[in-house]
């Protein structure tokens, strides 16, 4: 049985930049089955807040999860308030992660994220290292980076852009990937559709495999309203509409149909 | 040790059945249509507990939906624009009929269409199979063409319910939408055309625009308010109705807890579903109705009539 009422014990939530928050809980059940690419739902006190917040895992480590969010509403407003030692109820990790089985040692794999995006590329960027692959981590940001001490720590041959220019490369992560000449066997991204989709198609023209996390407001988080879907087409051609939460949040970038209604 | 020997005794003594339209049922409670999911729902907890299930509207063809955002959340409430997104009718009979046939509970049905001939088609393909009641969505304010359009005047909610009727042998409830000026006009309507029962309420309306964007939060721009914000609005109908009609009422809109079911019994309700509750808590149906035994017990009630009885206006 899939369970929505484990209780996570907070360890630690701090401010990393400015609206961005990380945060740590334990939670032995949920972290012995976390799975890099997947989110888990975060349960808020408040009951006028109806809805779980959606949240990426960032960074599996025994029985902690690392979670990096974005205070965007009143919701994730009162997350950023919780504090040591405070009980949060939350999911078990849901959706489908990174399929990384057909990556082997000695090849190159390129992450891609932007902004919020990023915090899943951590662990991500951990697990193909630890498997003898070249990792080649490129973020991009508004105007502040985050996060980058941790990649490198976790082995990311790491390239960052701002748009503000403020820190890094002065551009899209596209751009850099062009000007930088970066080049993979295979990419995993998770971003803003916009910059999901551009990255798509460029590698998609290169003949290369892509494996991307696309985001849809949330209602459930579990399958049952089918409030979160995307367009994918399948191997015979055939359309139809996926549920983000439960069959991703990760697609094959060939099989997403960006101009669907 | 002394309550739970008392709890034990008193469990012994509830009478949760209910009769709806000849189906008996082992309680009142039911998932609303729409937030549930059979497979996804059924990883929570057994669905052998309920009285009923409600599956999400099912549509002659395969419907896709509308474009996404699709929900956006409201202070103590949640609007949606699904637009009834389903496999179709063929997929519902091998799917997902067999798929809750596992489970020992009554299965009802919503049938939604853009047009009469979509519901009659829709209808008479499920003649054959063992689902156990239909409810007949009128009442959906996410599809442009038919869905609401039926529920919002009595002579074409009236038309609907009586094809149906006359191509079914099955259990007819028509769920109707609060979208309205006067609820009980178009609930005797339907009662007249040989209803069997009446759902309501089904989302009111709604819209949000993001001041910071300046645009509307939903790709649909309005959707459907449900959540424990519009539990007012649905009490009160389901009172008015329950004046002027003598079928079954399954009552819902924002019940919470097992004393909001407790309220719409008393507001006239037979029976109730249990929506955006299960959007939040997975499990919230079964929890529901361990609440309403507590609340039973706690005030010393036997059985539903009871609890209808108890209301003294």
């Amino acid at each position: 049985m899939e369970k929505y009422d484990l209780i996570a014990r907070v360890l630690s939530n701090e401010s990393i930049a400015e609206n961005v928050y990380q945060i740590t809980l334990e939670c032995v059940d949920a972290a012995l089955c976390a799975k890099c690419g997947q989110f888990v739902n975060l349960y808020l006190k408040n009951e006028s807040f109806l809805l779980p917040r959606p949240i990426s895992i960032c960074w599996i480590d025994g029985a902690k999860l690392t979670l990096v969010y974005g205070v965007t509403g009143k919701g994730t407003k009162e997350l950023s308030a919780f504090e040591f030692g405070d009980q949060l109820r939350m999911s078990m990790p849901q959706g489908n992660g990174y399929d990384l089985s057909m990556m082997k040692e000695g090849q190159t794999a390129m992450l891609v994220g932007g902004g919020i995006g990023v915090p899943p590329l951590l662990e991500l960027t951990y697990l193909l290292s630890q498997k003898g692959i070249k990792v080649i981590t490129v973020i991009g940001f508004q105007n502040e980076p985050f996060l980058m001490k941790p990649l490198l720590k976790a082995g990311a041959d790491l390239y960052v852009a701002t748009d503000s220019g403020k820190s890094g490369f002065h551009g899209t992560v596209l751009d850099l990937i062009e000007q930088e000449n970066l080049s993979a066997d295979a990419y995993f991204a998770c971003g803003p559709k916009p910059m999901l989709r551009a990255l798509t198609e460029y590698v998609l023209q290169q003949e290369k495999d892509i494996q991307i996390s696309m985001e849809e407001r949330m209602g459930c988080g579990y399958g049952a309203c089918v409030g979160c879907v995307c367009t994918i087409r399948d191997k015979s051609g055939l359309e139809m509409k996926k549920k983000v939460c439960k069959d991703g949040p990760v697609f094959w970038g060939s099989e997403v149909v960006w101009d669907a209604r | 040790m002394q309550d739970s020997t008392l709890k034990q005794s008193d469990t012994e003594n509830l009478n949760l059945n209910v009769t709806i339209a000849g189906v008996k049922w082992k309680n009142p409670i039911t998932t609303a249509s729409g937030t549930f999911s059979a497979k996804e729902s059924s990883a929570f907890y057994d669905l052998s507990k309920l009285g009923a299930v409600t599956t999400k509207g099912v549509s002659n063809v395969p419907w896709t939906g509308n474009p996404t955002p699709r929900i956006a959340e409201t202070y103590g409430g949640m609007l949606n624009a699904v637009g009834l997104q389903n496999p179709g009718v063929e997929s519902f009979i091998t799917e997902e009929i067999p798929y809750i046939r596992q489970y020992e509970t009554n299965l009802i049905a919503n049938v939604a269409g853009h047009t009469l001939e979509e519901y009659c088609h829709t209808v008479k393909r499920l003649e054959d199979t063992d689902v156990d009641m239909l409810e007949i969505n009128i009442s959906c304010p996410n599809v442009k063409e038919g869905g609401i359009g039926f529920g919002t005047n009595a002579k074409m909610a009236a038309e609907v319910t009586k094809k149906v009727r006359g191509i079914t042998k099955k259990p007819v409830i028509i769920k109707l939408t609060p979208n309205v000026t006067n609820i009980s006009e178009i609930a005797k309507a339907v009662e007249a055309e040989g209803a069997d029962a009446i759902s309501l309420i089904n989302t009111l309306l709604g819209m949000r625009i993001d001041v910071r964007r300046a645009k509307t939060v939903l790709a649909n721009r309005t959707g459907g308010l449900s959540g424990p914000a519009i539990k007012p609005i649905a009490i009160r109908m389901v009172y008015e109705v329950r004046k002027v009609v003598s079928i079954p009422i399954i009552g819902l809109g924002g019940i919470m807890n097992g004393e909001d079911v407790a309220e719409f019994l008393m507001a006239g309700a037979n029976a109730v579903a249990i929506g955006t509750a299960a959007l939040i808590r997975p499990t919230a149906p079964i929890e529901i109705l361990e609440e309403l035994k507590n609340y039973m017990r706690e005030m010393g009630y036997h059985s539903i009539k009871e609890i209808q009885n108890a209301f003294c206006d």
